[in-house]
């Protein structure tokens, strides 16, 4: 019989420790140094923080019509982005799961690709096919569809695209992993009992695919609220997000505490998503 | 008598990507039978459920239920209860929101749904008090829920698909009783699939064997022991099975055995006797239950004498004939002598099948 080895406290400090100073050091101790900073204030016309404590960073924040507008916009575009890829990832997860056979791990592999090949490269291609003389306002003149251009770089939509593109792998992967697990006798005991398609759907497959739907959601949400790379070549500087906003001030204004404040922002709002992804899960998961 | 059966299956096919799962499929069902469906693993039984059901598409033939025809209908109009195998009861509703949930679709709500929930939970033996996820049940409970939802809907048909199968031998041998008297206090027309066929004849009025997407043989339970139209059923009918012996006519009144050994059988079971032409190969089924051994006598069969097993109150001794081996059950007290005996087969009209096609030959007069 194998058993488990004794092991030791000292072992286990051994064992974890590495990995636990790497966390406190590149992850707990800047994020600390980050919530004070916020805090502080910059002395105006030098790179000297004033360490007096002060809410006027957040004051600014929620006070600004910019900066409110920034984050509203955020918000929504982070919101409108996820609904798509859950839209788009539910057919195809289920159509991957269903009826691809054997050229299942080939799809998910694909499907993955934007995942591996970092944000850059698939954005700048992305510019490619959508700038005024790019390729999909090129093939719509040609077939004599659009007249003039349509507006599809450095605004919501394209910016929205992108992200999409960016992030479905993100909805994809959850949705395919709780879909396997779902055996297809329940959607099939549930027509048997004179459930039509849509009342499966309602009562039987969304319930039981709630946790991956909420996993997929929540990433893509958090992905769009942070995204950087995308928003900024595809927005072309057009489209103020709030991570663009965080960058402006700790890159160019050089104004660190109130960057700090605008990252801190973010990170609640993270929080708060994952909170209600907590919720959801609660309340229709066990309930019902 | 109109001559229309309740359930009528006509000719009915389906392949899978070129695999047939069901060739040229014909079944009749009285209403208020109970049929087993018998076959061996892959052989089709599932897949007719399911074409039953609706759930799957059959590639040709015809359906008819209660008179009409539901070929086409989708699965959630027919209103036939189907159960599986692995149950598949809803992970995410109560006990009884799983009973409740057929009853929803009906549109049936309020003390109805919840008298026809007490009612389905009581039929199968289950306390309609019992609030619990079915991840909480044992196996035999989630079975019982998951009968207990098909029957709620007061289906017009009742398909199982092997139920006992995931349910220890003593637990096996007190449901398939509780299935029979189930059926008999609703009278709901079921159909059992299984691949054990203690379980086919100790519960079903009529037996449906099934092998490779063909019926072979339906029946009563007696009519298949006593008349099996096949080797291949005889070789898996009863416990144990028949014993099937590989003969060749050597003249009108003599059998070669396996290995080359002669056998003068008693005047009944003799090849000329049986119209079978000298040269002809064939399969005699031995019952391990009609075989008796003894001493030298006139029709007998030599044989030396292998294991014994000791099953209680009976013994099953296998021999072997030649090269080919042989059980019988005798009972547990009788002495077996080795290492050699002579072994006599019943003096009546043996079962004799083609070597080569396994059909039934005919039986002369
Ligand atoms: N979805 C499918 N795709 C391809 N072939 C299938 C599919 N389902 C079943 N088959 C094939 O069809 C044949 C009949 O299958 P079926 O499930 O009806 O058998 P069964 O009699 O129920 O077997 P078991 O006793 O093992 O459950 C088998 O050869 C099987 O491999
Ligand atoms: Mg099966």
């Amino acid at each position: 019989m194998n058993q488990i080895p004794d092991i030791k406290p000292h072992t286990t400090a051994m064992l974890v420790g590495p990995a636990a100073a790497l966390m406190f050091g590149v992850f707990v101790l800047p994020f600390l140094f980050l919530l004070v900073l916020s805090f502080w204030s910059q002395v105006p016309g030098s790179l000297q923080f004033d360490t007096y404590l002060t809410v006027l960073n957040y004051a600014r924040i929620f006070g600004d019509s910019y900066y409110l507008g920034g984050l509203w916009t955020t918000l929504w575009l982070s919101g409108l982005v996820t609904v798509i890829c859950l839209l788009l990832a539910m057919p195809l997860a289920r159509w991957i799961v269903l009826r691809a056979g054997p050229a299942k791990g080939l799809l998910i592999g694909l499907s993955i690709l934007p995942l591996v090949c970092g944000a850059l490269l698939p954005t700048l291609g992305l510019v490619n096919l959508l700038s005024p003389l790019g390729f999909i306002n090129g093939a719509l003149k040609s077939l004599g569809l659009i007249q003039s251009s349509l507006p599809l770089l450095g605004n919501i939509t394209g910016v929205a695209i992108g992200l999409v593109q960016a992030f479905l792998p993100l909805m994809i992967l959850p949705l395919i992993t709780t879909m396997e697990r779902l055996p297809q006798e329940y959607e099939k005991a549930a027509m048997s009992l004179g459930a039509r398609r849509l009342v499966v759907w309602q009562r039987i497959i969304l319930p039981l695919l709630l946790p991956g739907i909420v996993a997929g959601s929540l990433l893509v949400f958090c992905a769009s609220l942070t995204a950087f790379v995308t928003p900024q070549v595809l927005g072309q500087g057009k489209v103020v997000t709030f991570a663009s906003l965080a960058y402006q001030q700790a890159a160019l204004v050089l104004d660190w505490p109130f960057a700090s404040a605008l990252a801190i922002v973010m990170l609640i709002f993270l929080g708060l998503a994952g909170m209600l992804g907590a919720l959801v899960t609660r309340k229709f998961g066990k309930a019902s | 008598m109109t001559g229309f059966p309740y359930l009528r299956i006509r000719s009915l096919g389906k392949a899978y990507r070129g695999a047939t799962a069901l060739h040229d499929f014909d079944l009749d069902v009285e209403q208020g039978a109970f049929v087993a469906l018998l076959g061996p693993s892959g052989c089709g039984k599932s897949t007719l459920l399911q074409i039953l059901s609706g759930l799957l598409e059959p590639d040709r033939g015809e359906i008819h239920l209660a008179g009409a025809d539901i070929t086409r209908l989708p699965p959630w109009r027919r209103n036939i209860g189907l159960v599986f195998q692995n149950y598949a009861l809803f992970p995410h509703l109560s006990i009884r929101q799983n009973v409740r949930f057929g009853l929803d679709m009906l549109g049936i709500k309020g003390k109805e749904a919840d008298a026809r929930v007490d009612e389905a939970l009581e039929m199968v033996g289950l306390d309609p008090a019992l609030a619990r996820r079915p991840s909480e049940l044992s196996g035999g409970q989630q079975q019982r829920v998951a009968i207990a939802r098909a029957i709620a809907i007061r289906p017009r048909l009742l398909l199982l698909d092997e139920p006992l199968s995931n349910l220890d031998a003593v637990l096996r041998q007190k449901v398939r009783l509780e299935l029979r008297q189930l059926h008999d206090r609703t009278g709901i027309t079921t159909i059992m699939v299984t691949h054990d066929q203690a379980e086919a004849l100790a519960t079903a009025d009529r037996v449906a064997v099934m092998e490779a997407g063909r019926l072979l043989q339906y029946e009563a339970p007696q009519g298949l022991y006593r008349n099996p139209a096949t080797a291949f059923i005889a070789g898996f009918i009863g416990s144990p099975a028949a014993n099937l012996l590989p003969l060749v006519a050597r003249d009108t009144a003599s059998w070669t055995l396996p290995g080359g050994e002669l056998w003068q059988p008693d005047a009944a079971l003799t090849p000329a006797r049986n119209g079978v032409a000298a040269g002809a190969a064939c399969l005699m089924a031995l019952r391990p239950e009609t075989l008796a051994l003894g001493s030298l006598g006139p029709g007998g069969l030599p044989v030396r004498i292998g294991a014994i097993e000791f099953t209680g109150g009976d013994q099953l001794v296998h021999v072997e004939a030649g090269q080919a081996r042989l059980t019988l059950r005798l009972p547990a007290g009788t002495r077996v002598a080795g290492p050699t005996a002579w072994l006599f087969p019943p003096i009546q009209s043996p079962l004799l099948f083609d070597a080569n096609t396994g059909r039934r030959l005919p039986t002369p007069h």
